[in-house]
């Protein structure tokens, strides 16, 4: 009896074992990677850390986080990722558009299209970013010889966002109508029918069956889509590199500053200042509290307005 | 009478609004398109001819463009070189990864253990990190290990696997069917023979399918290299970052535009050629996971 017992615990013991060497190496993965980093990020933004060297770190209390709120730049930082944004809203409109019409009417060649409006998504940030660099060039770029006009769009504050909006959205939008024409063929086609029958429209009928059907996925990409906004960087560090800009690569009137590239610059003194990793520390903790919350605050809200299918 | 009269009506009507719809989707390719024809077109005119008064075409057509960014010039940029740098570090940990992360998968799809769901939530939880506020306490890892400037940091989480693959390959696994396993553990096979043999082979489309955006998401990747690799010389940097530092080092003087675009062009052809031969895998899998990065 004892025996037995003895021997099924035995057993249980080697099949978890087994098990955890086999998945074991991920999870390890995310603890040396990823739980140590956020730990000692979280140590770090009580800290002053003047060198990249974990021994000169100093702590401090809440200074960082004092700095952070008084430093106008955070603040202009937080705006601009905010303006980035956006293109969220803007390529889900564009994608969904084209997704419906890709999906719903009888067109030849919708594959191609698809396949086509794809491309830009695969593309690598460097190229596209440097792409449109040359394109909207003050002198001798192509939108300016295209309208007959003579605006230097990167460094005039104003129209600095809406390239870098424009670029995003240029980018983003082959990813929304592939997830939206997924979401869009598994529409109950009788319920279309049955409005149809009933009289209504190709856009009432947009608004009030296929959306509401569709929006789990909506909701699913929104929040995706603010994460990753959240965190909008490289195309902004290429345009405004400090290289360029004879070391203070921030863009027109401090617009090419986003959340991301505040804590990149302060941690790694970038547009010749000094390290502030506490600093940077703290405004990384300051975006993943946002990121948390507005994840937290989509699901609560989601409630009142997604409709699961089932 | 009047019924073929609204009938024709109708017709015009359906017509009008295919002509319609075309002319927007052809308008929306156009838009698409449009970058791509200025990033090649200017990378086979002159130096002169780009920063001078502009021209939609090309008048006197060059490759000296594509000769200068494979290696004869003075800047010292090589495309060809940095492509291999950028291979080096993306394929190991990307087989690696791939391995790891679907035997991960396999075990949480199909077998039973002690603490299966926290291990799991863990997972979970790795992939709503966002990986800015992991950056510097890596690399200050890292640093202290004197692996910077190195491309060890580049390689080694990878081989750990990725949480998204890891679901990717579960939602995979799940579907096969448990009976294959049963019959195989009465053949006296153990679990990792198991899944080498039997849930390896039977998932390669979702292998394929990780495969292509795990080699996409590291090709583009210019965050890593742009922090670890910031001191290596040019020519040895990832080809991401050897262009971006390319186009970025000429300001001041004229930049070489030409250049410039035809390393833009390079950059993005092996993803182009990917696409065109992956496409189901590339839609298949960015449905479910997204692209990282």
């Amino acid at each position: 009896m004892q025996l037995a017992q003895t021997r099924r615990t035995h057993k249980r013991l080697r099949n978890n074992v087994s098990c955890y060497l086999m998945c074991g190496l991920p999870v390890l993965g995310f603890a040396i990677f990823g739980l140590a980093p956020l730990l000692i990020s979280f140590y770090l933004s009580f800290t002053q850390l003047k060198t990249l060297n974990f021994v000169s770190a100093t702590f401090c209390g809440l200074e960082n986080f004092k700095t952070l709120f008084s430093d106008r730049l955070f603040g202009k930082a937080i705006l601009n990722t905010l303006y980035a944004m956006l293109s969220v809203p803007l390529s889900m409109a564009v994608g969904l558009m084209i997704a419906q019409i890709l999906t719903q009417a009888a067109l030849k060649g919708k594959r191609f299209f698809r396949t086509l409006f794809f491309i830009p998504y695969i593309c690598s940030t460097v190229a596209v970013t440097l792409v449109f660099k040359w394109m909207f060039d003050a002198q001798f770029g192509v939108i300016n010889a295209l309208f007959g006009t003579n605006i230097n769009f990167l460094l005039n504050r104003y129209w600095f966002m809406p390239v870098m909006i424009l670029l995003s959205v240029w980018t983003g939008t082959g990813y929304y109508i592939i997830l939206f024409q997924a979401a869009l063929t598994g529409v109950d086609p009788a319920l279309t029918e049955a409005a149809k029958i009933d009289g209504a429209g190709p856009v009432k009928r947009f608004f009030s069956i296929v959306l509401p059907s569709i929006s789990a996925t909506t909701f699913y990409l929104l929040v995706m889509g603010v994460i990753g906004g959240l965190q909008t960087f490289v195309w902004f560090q290429i345009i405004c590199d400090p290289l360029q800009a004879g070391g203070r690569g921030w863009g027109p009137n401090n617009n090419g500053i986003t959340i991301v590239y505040y804590v990149y610059n302060n941690a790694f003194a970038t547009n010749n200042g000094a390290v502030r990793g506490g600093l940077a520390s703290a405004a990384a903790w300051v975006l993943a509290l946002g990121i948390l919350l507005l994840t937290v605050l989509n699901f609560k809200l989601s409630k009142y307005w997604v409709h699961y299918n089932d | 009478m009047i019924e073929t009269a609204t009938k024709k009506q109708f017709r015009v009507q359906h017509i009008c609004a295919h002509v319609l719809l075309y002319v927007l989707l052809v308008a929306v390719a156009v838009a698409v398109l449009f970058p791509f024809y200025f990033m090649v077109e200017s990378s086979f005119k002159t130096f002169g001819e780009a920063l001078g008064e502009f021209t939609w075409w090309p008048h006197k057509f060059t490759f000296d463009s594509y000769a200068y960014i494979f290696g004869k010039n003075a800047f010292n940029i090589n495309l060809l070189k940095s492509f291999l740098v950028t291979l080096l570090i993306t394929v190991p940990p990307m087989v690696v990864g791939i391995f790891v992360s679907s035997m991960a998968a396999y075990t949480f799809a199909k077998r039973e253990f002690d603490g299966k769901n926290v291990l799991f939530w863990i997972l979970l939880f790795t992939m709503m990190l966002p990986g800015t506020i992991v950056m510097m306490p890596q690399y200050l890892i890292f640093a202290d290990l004197n692996l910077v400037g190195t491309i060890i940091p580049l390689m080694l989480p990878g081989m750990f696997g990725s949480a998204t693959c890891v679901f990717f390959m579960r939602q995979f696994i799940s579907g096969l069917p448990s009976s294959l396993i049963d019959a195989a553990q009465l053949d006296g096979m153990n679990h990792f023979k198991i899944f080498l043999h039997i849930i390896l082979p039977l998932s390669t489309p979702a292998v394929i399918s990780q495969t292509v955006l795990w080699f996409l998401a590291g090709y583009n990747d210019y965050m890593g290299p742009l922090i670890y690799l910031q001191t290596t010389p040019i020519e040895w940097k990832p080809i991401q970052v050897a262009l971006a530092y390319f186009a970025s080092t000429q300001e001041g003087g004229a930049e070489d535009i030409p250049a410039i675009m035809a390393g833009a062009v390079v950059s993005v052809l092996p993803p182009l050629v990917l696409y065109a031969v992956f496409q189901k895998f590339f839609i298949s899998g960015i449905a479910v996971s997204g692209l990282k990065g």
